[in-house]
C-alpha cells in the first residue's frame, strides 16, 4: 500500500522520479515469469489517476492435478462468479483500489495448511496479466468402527483433531466429526496436516448396560509422546477402530468437602494410559456432594477438578471396578496450587508514562505433557481473590511463555532457583508459596525489511525465532502486499528469521522444525535501540509438501 | 402392552433414576427365566449374534412414575437361542437387536408389543421372537451440474393409513439424515411400510457469494445466475408433495432414492415495517427474523437483507414455502406474520397491515384458575400434524404454548394462529380431559375448531379423572396372546365426538391395559391375530363391533373385563 502511494505521488508531481523507479520494478517483475504459482504484478502505465477501470481475469487450478477447476466461486467485495468449464473467470470494470480475491468450492481448501488469512490481497491497478488461483483438494480420513465381536458399531461419534501449535504449546483442535452409519463407517473431510482420530466414549449403547471406551488412532505409546496421522491434500486414508466394549458399573463417589454448587469434571485414566472424560450424574438425595459415574471393569485413577467459589480444587482417587457396582469412593479435595507472579522493572531508564502491567505481557504456562484434555494445555494468568495475579495450575511441569504485544518484554524470570527462560517450572501439589519473579524492560530494538517470494515481493508470513533465552517462542508478522514487514519491539538477542508464503504452524521451540528450510533461514542480531533491515526470501507452498 | 414413551428411556440415558432395579450379574439359580429363539420374520431362519435386554414394566396406579432400568445385555448363540434370567416376577418387555434387523420388542406391532408375564405359578416362558429384517433407503443428492451436494437435509416420511374415524393422520417424519461429502445419505433400521423422501439443500455458491446478514450499503445486486435456491424437492424430483412417489418397502428391501436438485431464482420478499413503531417518539429500525415452517418444526434460514433509506427491507435467498416473519427491535417483539412465498416473484409483506391471524382467547371451565396455568393447549393442523400456535411472549418458538399475560391481576390467555381448522389437544395434566368446547366468533365440533381471522374465544370444558380399563382376552378358555384389543367410542363417526379409539396388545397371559382412557361409552373387543386385519375399514370394524362388549367408563372408573377374542 505504501509503495503504491509513493509511486503515485511521484507520478503526479515528479514524473522523472517515476522513471527511475520503474526500471527496477520491471526488472523485478521480469525476473521470474515462469513460476506457475505466482501473481504477476507490474505497473500498468496507461492510467491517469486513481479511479481506473481494469479487468481482472485468470483461472482456478487444482494444485494436485494441475487441471483447471470448473464451477469454483471467485469473489471479492460485492462481486462473484463461477468459473467456466475450463476454470476461467473474468471481472471487468473493476474500480476498487484494493481487493481481496477469494476462491472456494466444496471439496477444496484455498490454503494448504489451516489458519492464516483467506484470499489474496491485490491492488487491481497493478495487475496486468491473468491470475492463477489455487485450490487444494481436501483429504479424507475414513474408516470403520467395529466392536470386539466383529459387528460394526453404528451411530458412534468419531472425531478428528488437528495438531496445531499455539506458540510452542501443542494443542489438538477438533476439526471434524461425524457419526458412523449403520455399517459403522465414517468419512471426515479435512485439510492436510497432522491428526489424531478418536471414537468417543459411549455410555449405554442402545439402552443396554454396555459402554464403548474411546479408541484412539494412532495409539498413544506408553512413553507419552504422541504419534499422529499425517495426511496430505487429496489423499484418502482408511483406519479401523476397535473400541473395547464392556459392561459398565456404577461408581458412587463423594467429595470430602462441600463443593458449594461447583461443577466437577472427572477424568478417568485407565491402566493402559487412555483417558476418558466422564459424564457425571448428580444424585438428588440428601448429601449435596455425591455423584455417580459409569465405568467398565478395570483399574483407574480418577481425577476430579471442581470450580468452586474458593477457586479451583482437585482431588485424586484410585478405584478398581471388578464385576459389580462400587460405592464409597472419596475424593480428598485440595486447592489447586496458585503461583503468584511478581513484576520488577529493569533498573535502567524507564519512560515515565508507560508502566507495564502483567496483562500486557500475555503470560501463560504451557503444559509440557498435555493429555487430550485441551483445557489444560495452556494456563492463563488470572486474578486471585486477593487481587494478586497468579497461575492456577494443577501439579505438573510447564514452560513459562509470554506473548507480548507492547513495548515491554520479559528480561528474566525466576522461580526459586530456576531460570524460567531456560528451564521448565515444576509445580508440586503443595506449591503456592514461592512466586515467579519477572524483570521486564522496554529497551527493545526493531526489525524491518522486505519479503520476496520467488524473486518478487509478496505478502508472506515472517517468523523470528530467538536463539538466546527468551520467554517468547516466536515472533510473527505478516508482510503487506508489497512484501514489507516490520517488527516494532523486539527483545535484544540473536534470532533466526524465516518466511513462508502462508502461515506455517509448527513447534518453533524445537530446532528440528526449521531444518527443512535451512536455505531460507537468515540470522540476525538485534541490539536495544537499533533498527536493522533484513530482506528474506520465503518458502513457497510448493516447497512445503514432500 | 403399550411401549412406554421415549421419555423414560431418555430419562434413563441422562442419569440413573432413583428407583432403579440394578441387579448384579451373579444371581444364583434365579427361578424366573425367559428362553427362546430369535428368528427372522421373513423366512423363519434363526438369527445369529442377537442381543436382548429385558425391562420390568410396572403396572397399576403408580406405573407412570416408575422407570426401571433394563436388565441385559444377553447374547443369543449361533442358533439364535437365548436364555435370560430375570430377577423377579412381573411383566417384562423383551427387546432384541441384531445386525441387519430392526430392533424390536417381542411381537411388536406399531407401538405395541406383548409383555412376557412371569408369575410364581409360571416362572418360565419360552418364546419365538421374530425380528424383521431391516429395510433401507439410500441415495445420492447432486446439483444441476451433477456435483454432489453436501449437508443437504433429507427427511424420511412414514405414511399412516386413514383410520375409521376418517381423520387423515398426516405423514410424520420418521427420520432425518444429512448428506456426506459425496452427497450420500442413508436411512436404515426401517420396518416394512410406505415412505416418502424429500430433500432441502442450500445452494453453496449462493450462500458464499451473497453477503449474509444485514447490509445497508449501496451495493451491486447479486448476479442473477447466483441468486438461486433449491426448492424443497420430493422423490423422484417434484416440488409438489402430492406427486411424491410412495416407496413401499418390504422387510429387508433396499431401495435407492437419488436426487438431482435444480435451482430456481430465489424469491425476494419486501417487507414494509410497521411505521407506527416508535420508542420515545423516535422511529426505530427493526430487523427481520425469518423462520421457515415445515413439517417437523421450524428452521431458521440464512438470508440476506438490504435495508434502504426508507426502512424497507429486501430479503433475498428464499426458497418457496411458508415462513414466519417476525420483526425484532431492541426491547420489543412485534407481532409475527405468516407469508407463503411462491416461486418466481417479488412479494411484499406489509407489517403494518392488520394481522390476518386469528387471535383466540382461551378460557377454562372445570378446573381452578391456578391449575389452568399448567395446562398446555395445542392447536394441531390436521393436514400437516403441525402444532401451529404461537407463543408471542418473547420466546421465538413455533410451539403451541399458551401465552400468559398478567394484566392487573387477571390472567389472559391467547393463541395466535393462521385462520383455519384445528384439533384441540391438551397436555400438561395427565388426568385432565376435554368434555366439550364452546366457541364465540368461531365454530367448534367435537375437538375440532374452525377459527376466522380476528378475535375469537374458546371455552374449553374440562374435567379431571380419566378411567382405566384392564382385563383378559381368552380364546376358548386359554389366554389369547398378541391379540389386538380395541376400545371403540360409541360416538365413532360422529364429528362431534370427543373420544378417540384406543388400542392395546395382549400379553402372554392374555392381559391388556388401557390407561388414561377418556370417560364415555365404548365397545371393547379383541381380535386374535388382529394385527393382520384391516380394522381401519369401517365396515370390517362394524362386524367386529357387533360381537364386542359395551363398556361405560365413568370418570376415574377402574374396570376389569374378561372378553372372548374374536377370530380374525
Amino acid at each position: 500500500m505504501q509503495l503504491a502511494r509513493i509511486i503515485r505521488s511521484f507520478f503526479r508531481f515528479r514524473r522523472w522520479a517515476l522513471l527511475l523507479c520503474v526500471p527496477g520494478l520491471i526488472a523485478a517483475g521480469l525476473s521470474d515469469l515462469s513460476a506457475k504459482a505466482q501473481v504477476e504484478s507490474s505497473l500498468s502505465t496507461s492510467h491517469d489517476g486513481p479511479a481506473t477501470s481494469v479487468t481482472i481475469s485468470g483461472r482456478v487450478v487444482n494444485v494436485l492435478t494441475g487441471l483447471p477447476v470448473p464451477r469454483a466461486l471467485v469473489r471479492f467485495s460485492d462481486r462473484a462468479m463461477l468459473t467456466t468449464h475450463d476454470g476461467k473467470f473474468e471481472f471487468d470494470q473493476v474500480t476498487d483500489n484494493r481487493i481481496t480475491l477469494q476462491v472456494s468450492k466444496p471439496g477444496f481448501y484455498s490454503t494448504m495448511e489451516a489458519g492464516g488469512p483467506e484470499g489474496i490481497s491485490l491492488t487491481p491497478s497493478q495487475i496486468a496479466g491473468p491470475l492463477e488461483l489455487r485450490l487444494y483438494p481436501e483429504a479424507i480420513i475414513a474408516g470403520t468402527v467395529t466392536a470386539p465381536d466383529g459387528d460394526p458399531l453404528p451411530h458412534i461419534l468419531v472425531s478428528a483433531r488437528r495438531r496445531a501449535f499455539d506458540g510452542s504449546a501443542l494443542t489438538w483442535i477438533p476439526v471434524a466429526q461425524m457419526q458412523t452409519d449403520s455399517h459403522g463407517r465414517f468419512r471426515l473431510p479435512v485439510q492436510s496436516g497432522d491428526y489424531k482420530l478418536e471414537s468417543m466414549y459411549v455410555p449405554r449403547i442402545n439402552g443396554t448396560d454396555q459402554v464403548a471406551l474411546p479408541a484412539v488412532v494412532p495409539m498413544e505409546s506408553s512413553s507419552g509422546t504422541s504419534d499422529f496421522i499425517y495426511i496430505k491434500s487429496g489423499e484418502e486414508q482408511h483406519f479401523d477402530l476397535h473400541p473395547a466394549v464392556s459392561r459398565a458399573y456404577t461408581v458412587a463417589a463423594t467429595f470430602d468437602s462441600d463443593i458449594e454448587h461447583g461443577f466437577p469434571r472427572i477424568k478417568a485414566r485407565s491402566s493402559n494410559g487412555a483417558t476418558i472424560s466422564l459424564p457425571v450424574n448428580f444424585s438428588h438425595s440428601g448429601d449435596a456432594g455425591s455423584f455417580r459415574m459409569e465405568l467398565p471393569s478395570g483399574t483407574y485413577t480418577l481425577i476430579a477438578n471442581v470450580m468452586s467459589t474458593d477457586g479451583m480444587k482437585q482431588g485424586e482417587s484410585r478405584v478398581t471396578v471388578a464385576d459389580r457396582d462400587v460405592s464409597g469412593v472419596i475424593f480428598h479435595l485440595v486447592p489447586v496450587p496458585t503461583i503468584p507472579v511478581e513484576l520488577l522493572l529493569d533498573g535502567s531508564e524507564t519512560s515515565d508514562n508507560a508502566q507495564p502491567n502483567l496483562r500486557q505481557l500475555g503470560l501463560i504456562l504451557e503444559n509440557d505433557q498435555p493429555d487430550s484434555d485441551i483445557l489444560n494445555a495452556v494456563i492463563p494468568l488470572s486474578m486471585r481473590r486477593d487481587r494478586v495475579m497468579a497461575f492456577t495450575a494443577p501439579p505438573g511441569a510447564y514452560r513459562l511463555r509470554a506473548r507480548s504485544n507492547g513495548a515491554w518484554y520479559v528480561r528474566s524470570a525466576s522461580y526459586g532457583a530456576s531460570d524460567l527462560l531456560q528451564q521448565e517450572i515444576v509445580i508440586g501439589p503443595g506449591a503456592g508459596g514461592t512466586p515467579i519473579r519477572l524483570t521486564v524492560s522496554n529497551q527493545t530494538g526493531s526489525l524491518q525489511g522486505t519479503c520476496d517470494l520467488n524473486g518478487a515481493p509478496a505478502g508472506c508470513s515472517v517468523y523470528l525465532i530467538p536463539t538466546t533465552p527468551s520467554a517468547e517462542t516466536v515472533f510473527v508478522q505478516q508482510a503487506n502486499a508489497q512484501g514489507v514487514y516490520n517488527f516494532a519491539h523486539l527483545p535484544p538477542g540473536t534470532y533466526q528469521a524465516v518466511a513462508f508464503e502462508r502461515r506455517h504452524s509448527a513447534d518453533y521451540s524445537d530446532p528440528a522444525s526449521l531444518v527443512p528450510f535451512a536455505t531460507h533461514i537468515r540470522a540476525v542480531t538485534i541490539n536495544a535501540g537499533e533498527k536493522p533491515t533484513l530482506d528474506v526470501d520465503a518458502v513457497s507452498e510448493a516447497e512445503m509438501s514432500p | 402392552m403399550k411401549l412406554t414413551s421415549l421419555l423414560p428411556l431418555l430419562f434413563f440415558l441422562l442419569g440413573r433414576p432413583l428407583i432403579a432395579a440394578s441387579p448384579t450379574k451373579a444371581v444364583p439359580a434365579a427361578p424366573y427365566r425367559i428362553t427362546g429363539t430369535l428368528v427372522s420374520s421373513a423366512n423363519g431362519s434363526p438369527i445369529q449374534h442377537g442381543h436382548l435386554t429385558a425391562t420390568l414394566v410396572p403396572r397399576g396406579s403408580a406405573a407412570d412414575r416408575q422407570f426401571p432400568a433394563p436388565v441385559g445385555t444377553f447374547d443369543a448363540d449361533d442358533h439364535g437361542h437365548f436364555s435370560i434370567a430375570v430377577p423377579s416376577s412381573g411383566m417384562w418387555r423383551l427387546v432384541a437387536s441384531a445386525r441387519g434387523y430392526v430392533t424390536q420388542a417381542y411381537d411388536e406391532h406399531e407401538s405395541f408389543s406383548s409383555g412376557i408375564v412371569l408369575t410364581a405359578a409360571s416362572p418360565a416362558m419360552d418364546v419365538q421372537f421374530q425380528l424383521s429384517p431391516e429395510a433401507t433407503i439410500t441415495g445420492n443428492v447432486v446439483d444441476e451440474a451433477g456435483e454432489p451436494i453436501r449437508d443437504a437435509r433429507v427427511a424420511l416420511m412414514a405414511l399412516s393409513p386413514i383410520g375409521p374415524d376418517s381423520i387423515q393422520r398426516p405423514a410424520r417424519i420418521h427420520a432425518r439424515a444429512t448428506t456426506d461429502d459425496r452427497g450420500a445419505y442413508e436411512f436404515d433400521d426401517l420396518l416394512p411400510g410406505d415412505y416418502r423422501v424429500n430433500v432441502q439443500a442450500q445452494v453453496w455458491y449462493a450462500i458464499a457469494a451473497e453477503q449474509r446478514g444485514i447490509t445497508t450499503a449501496d451495493q451491486r445486486p447479486l448476479d442473477p445466475s447466483l441468486d438461486v435456491t433449491y426448492p424443497l424437492t420430493w422423490f423422484p424430483g417434484t416440488t409438489n408433495p402430492d406427486q411424491a412417489e410412495n416407496l413401499s418397502l418390504r422387510a429387508g428391501e433396499s431401495r435407492q432414492a437419488d436426487f438431482q436438485l435444480l435451482p430456481i431464482p430465489s424469491v425476494h420478499l419486501r417487507i414494509l415495517p410497521d411505521s407506527g413503531v416508535t420508542v420515545n417518539g423516535r422511529r426505530i429500525q427493526s430487523y427481520p427474523m425469518i423462520e421457515r415452517i415445515s413439517p417437523g418444526g421450524g428452521q431458521f434460514v440464512p438470508v440476506s437483507a438490504h435495508i434502504d433509506a426508507q426502512g424497507m427491507i429486501d430479503i433475498g435467498g428464499l426458497a418457496p414455502g411458508r415462513y414466519e416473519v417476525r420483526m425484532q427491535a431492541p426491547g420489543q417483539t412485534i407481532k409475527p406474520a405468516l407469508v407463503d412465498v411462491a416461486p418466481g416473484s417479488v412479494q411484499t409483506l406489509d407489517m403494518s397491515a392488520p394481522s390476518a391471524m386469528a387471535t383466540i382467547s382461551i378460557n377454562f371451565d372445570g378446573i381452578p384458575e391456578a391449575e389452568a396455568n399448567s395446562v398446555q393447549v395445542s392447536l394441531i393442523d390436521p393436514t400437516t400434524g403441525l402444532n401451529v400456535g404461537r407463543n408471542g411472549a418473547g420466546t421465538y418458538f413455533l410451539s403451541g404454548a399458551l401465552l400468559h399475560q398478567r394484566r392487573a391481576g387477571t390472567v389472559k390467555r391467547t393463541i395466535e394462529v393462521p385462520p383455519g381448522r384445528y384439533e384441540v389437544v391438551l397436555n400438561g395434566k395427565v388426568n385432565l380431559y376435554l368434555t366439550g368446547i364452546t366457541a364465540q366468533a368461531a365454530e367448534a365440533t367435537g375437538r375440532f375448531v374452525t377459527v376466522p381471522g380476528g378475535n375469537s374465544t374458546l371455552t374449553l370444558h374440562v374435567a379431571d379423572g380419566r378411567a382405566t380399563l384392564t382385563g383378559i382376552a381368552l380364546n376358548q378358555g386359554k389366554p389369547s396372546v398378541g391379540a389386538m384389543v380395541l376400545l371403540i367410542p360409541a360416538t365413532l363417526g360422529d364429528p362431534a365426538g370427543l373420544n378417540i379409539i384406543r388400542r392395546d396388545q395382549t400379553n402372554t397371559d392374555g392381559s391388556f391395559d388401557l390407561n388414561d382412557v377418556l370417560p364415555g361409552q365404548y365397545i371393547l373387543l379383541a381380535i386374535d391375530h388382529g394385527w393382520a386385519v384391516n380394522w381401519r375399514d369401517p365396515s370390517t370394524l362394524r362386524n367386529y363391533m357387533m360381537h364386542g362388549v359395551p363398556v361405560d367408563l365413568t370418570s376415574t372408573a377402574s374396570m376389569k373385563e374378561t372378553i372372548e377374542a374374536q377370530a380374525p
